[in-house]
């Protein structure tokens, strides 16, 4: 068996900072949600059910952010990209593992977004738009991303094709 | 462009959309007068308040009409609309995917037709732009320019010529009976019928089970009866349906459009640029294969969105809404040379996809673990329901099974991929131009890429959403030569790794 061939390019390693911040945050908020369900249900109702609810719901929600928080070193290892001269190449996932391979020519336009979170930690978003469906690499740097522009914007200039 | 150019729609779109929005204010009074039936005074305060807002609707309608004004220049569309926000729109005509004309029956001795031009103007959005009423003139106007030849605004335009147009392909009221009987629609009609039915057989035996005992030999005879006459009334409302819709139902081809025309009380005439089709659709479902006939679509990368419920499911464009298999690929190439393979019967090469039978239908016999609970749960039903677990779980591992062995890929150098797969005991086949391709992934698991297999999806462009075609469980090597296969090629270009648009 040969191995998996993974391609060339890494996420920059800060983005783990901010999955690590994200699974955080969407836990203490799962929380909240859920003690102030619980406290309002404990007000109008009265049953010994509500409690076990909430403490089973925050297992789970427990269980969700660790599973989550030590998939991250595998998740960084599998999150993957490559630009060449003609495709751009997305590659995800441990258990499904999944590449994505656009073609520059079929790109409709680039979108780039940053969040408090990445912001924090100076990455952005890069969504690429084809006419059917959007693909977005979660985090790059800033410079990669305009370097990845320019790449786009002179393949444009060779060739235009419509949908 | 001069001002000139510039002219409104035909006066009676003031009529046409008076009328349309007064039946939507009949529901309204139909539902207040049924509130309050006794009360005469009531009655005659609801009417006049109808009277009003159709007064209203007119108009507000006048008021469009009066500000709504459009040209047709030499290579573009020009609308403008508004007085206070004033709205101006030009659309190229190379970036019109489609051009749909309806009739009206009612409207068709003042020679007046809808238009609808769409365009795919951003990557989620469709867009179209409707003429409400306007000449049929307009429409062959348009047409010609469009289609390239070239004829000066001001010229006189004689009506369009029936005899110039050569009828390549048409259906009769046979096919059109065929057609609604073989449809999935009529089995889903009937589904939902009897759904219904069986709903208030289950109320009736709630509340009437003393009297139904009396009767239940007498009731059982006026059930299946009743059953049939449901079954013989969707049949027929089908076939009517269809006979409407598909009456003197035409596709040919015009230079590099196709020109479809089809229906009896709203006549719609579509015209579609080849280079706009992004895949070509040939359906089977399993009575279509075993009287040998197939239905073609068109996949566009506008889906036509009307406004009335009657036409919601509008969405795809028959090509071919019955052929003859035998004739399929002969009329196919007649009509549309580009998608078959006398392009280039040489360079075809054909991708090998060998069935997995296990791998396909393994997850189908996870149905079975249903019968566990009904094991300890005790009810005379509970034998029938595992009856009917047992079977739905064998219709879906030979429908995985029919799936994997019909599973195929061809690939026609630089023009064409054919895809077969199968969904819902349907064969499918999709022609999709290389070009058309928006993006290919290659999906796996560790277990699977273990056994060097992987799954193909490729995303079109169809309508509002993407389209996915998956092809499962391929070895992983010809995962990767249709990848390579299917990448578009560009050659005389080189990366310069220059800074310069960076600002």
């Amino acid at each position: 068996m040969n191995t998996y061939s993974l391609l060339k390019n890494k996420m920059p390693p800060s983005i783990k900072k901010a999955w690590i911040i994200k699974d955080l945050i969407s836990f203490f908020v799962s929380i909240i949600v859920i003690e102030a369900v619980g406290f309002l249900a404990n007000h109008f109702w009265h049953s010994t059910w509500i409690n076990q609810s909430i403490i089973i719901l925050i297992s789970i929600a427990t269980l969700i952010t660790l599973f989550s928080l030590i998939s991250i070193p595998y998740r960084y290892f599998f999150h993957r990209y490559e630009i060449n001269q003609t495709e751009v190449t997305i590659q995800t996932g441990f258990f499904f593992r999944k590449t994505t391979y656009i073609p520059l020519i079929r790109i409709q336009h680039i979108e780039t977004s940053q969040g408090p979170i990445l912001r924090f930690v100076h990455l952005t978003e890069l969504s690429i738009h084809t006419a059917a469906n959007t693909h977005s690499l979660s985090g790059l740097d800033i410079k990669i991303a305009a370097d990845l522009r320019t790449q786009i914007l002179e393949l444009v200039e060779v060739i235009r094709e419509d949908v | 462009m001069k001002m000139s150019n510039y002219q409104r729609l035909h006066p009676l779109v003031i009529l046409k959309k008076s009328i349309s929005w007064a039946f939507s204010f009949v529901l309204i009074l139909i539902f207040d007068t049924l509130r309050n039936t006794s009360n005469k005074s009531d009655w005659v305060f609801s009417i006049t308040i109808f009277g009003g807002l159709i007064v209203l609707a007119v108009i507000f309608n006048t008021y469009h009409w009066f500000t709504f004004k459009y040209a047709i220049n030499p290579t573009t569309l020009s609308i403008k609309s508004g007085i206070f926000f004033k709205h101006e729109q030009t659309i190229p005509f190379s970036r019109i995917q489609s051009v749909h004309q309806e009739s009206w029956l009612l409207f068709r001795p003042f020679r007046v037709v809808k238009l609808t031009i769409e365009t795919a103007s951003s990557s989620s959005k469709v867009e179209s732009t409707i003429l409400e009423v306007v000449s049929q003139s307009t429409y062959a106007l348009l047409e010609k320019l469009r289609l390239g030849k070239n004829v000066p605004a001001d010229i006189e335009l004689k009506p369009i010529n029936k005899q110039h147009y050569k009828s390549q392909y048409s259906v009769s009221m046979n096919d059109i009976i065929v057609f609604s009987l073989v449809d999935f629609n009529i089995i889903s009609g009937i589904l939902g019928l009897t759904a219904v039915f069986y709903h208030f057989s289950d109320f009736a035996d709630k509340y009437l089970n003393p009297f139904l005992n009396k009767i239940v030999a007498s009731g059982l005879l006026l059930l299946i009866s009743f059953v049939i006459i449901i079954v013989i009334l969707a049949i027929l409302g089908s076939i009517t349906k269809n006979i409407f819709k598909y009456y003197k139902f035409n596709a040919q081809r015009e230079l590099n459009h196709i020109i479809i025309e089809r229906g009896f009380f709203t006549r719609t005439t579509l015209s579609i640029p080849i280079e706009r089709i992004q895949a070509i659709r040939i359906k089977g479902s399993l009575l279509q294969i075993l009287l040998h006939i197939k239905t073609v679509e068109l996949l566009l990368a506008s889906g036509k969105e009307s406004e009335d419920k009657e036409n919601a499911e509008d969405t795809t464009f028959f090509l071919f809404p019955i052929i003859n298999s035998r004739l399929l690929s002969e009329k196919l190439a007649q009509i549309l040379p580009e998608f078959t393979e006398t392009i280039a019967p040489k360079t075809s090469q054909s991708f090998p996809c060998l069935p997995h039978y296990f791998l396909f239908s393994r997850f189908q016999f996870l149905g079975l673990l249903l019968l566990v609970p009904l094991f300890f749960w005790n009810n005379n039903w509970s034998f029938l329901l595992g009856i009917a677990i047992l079977l739905f779980t064998l219709l879906f591992v030979i429908n995985s099974l029919w799936k994997t062995k019909s599973q195929s890929s061809t690939y026609y150098e630089k023009q064409l991929l054919i895809i077969r797969t199968v969904h819902f005991f349907t064969l499918t086949e999709y022609l999709c131009p290389l070009n058309k391709i928006q993006s290919i992934s290659i999906s796996t698991t560790p277990f699977l890429y273990q056994q060097q297999l992987g799954h193909t999806t490729f995303s079109l462009k169809t309508g509002e959403t993407a389209l996915e075609i998956k092809l499962k469980y391929l070895s992983w090597s010809i995962c990767k030569d249709i990848k390579e296969a299917c990448s578009p090629k560009i050659r005389k270009y080189t990366f310069k790794k220059t800074k310069k648009y960076i600002p």
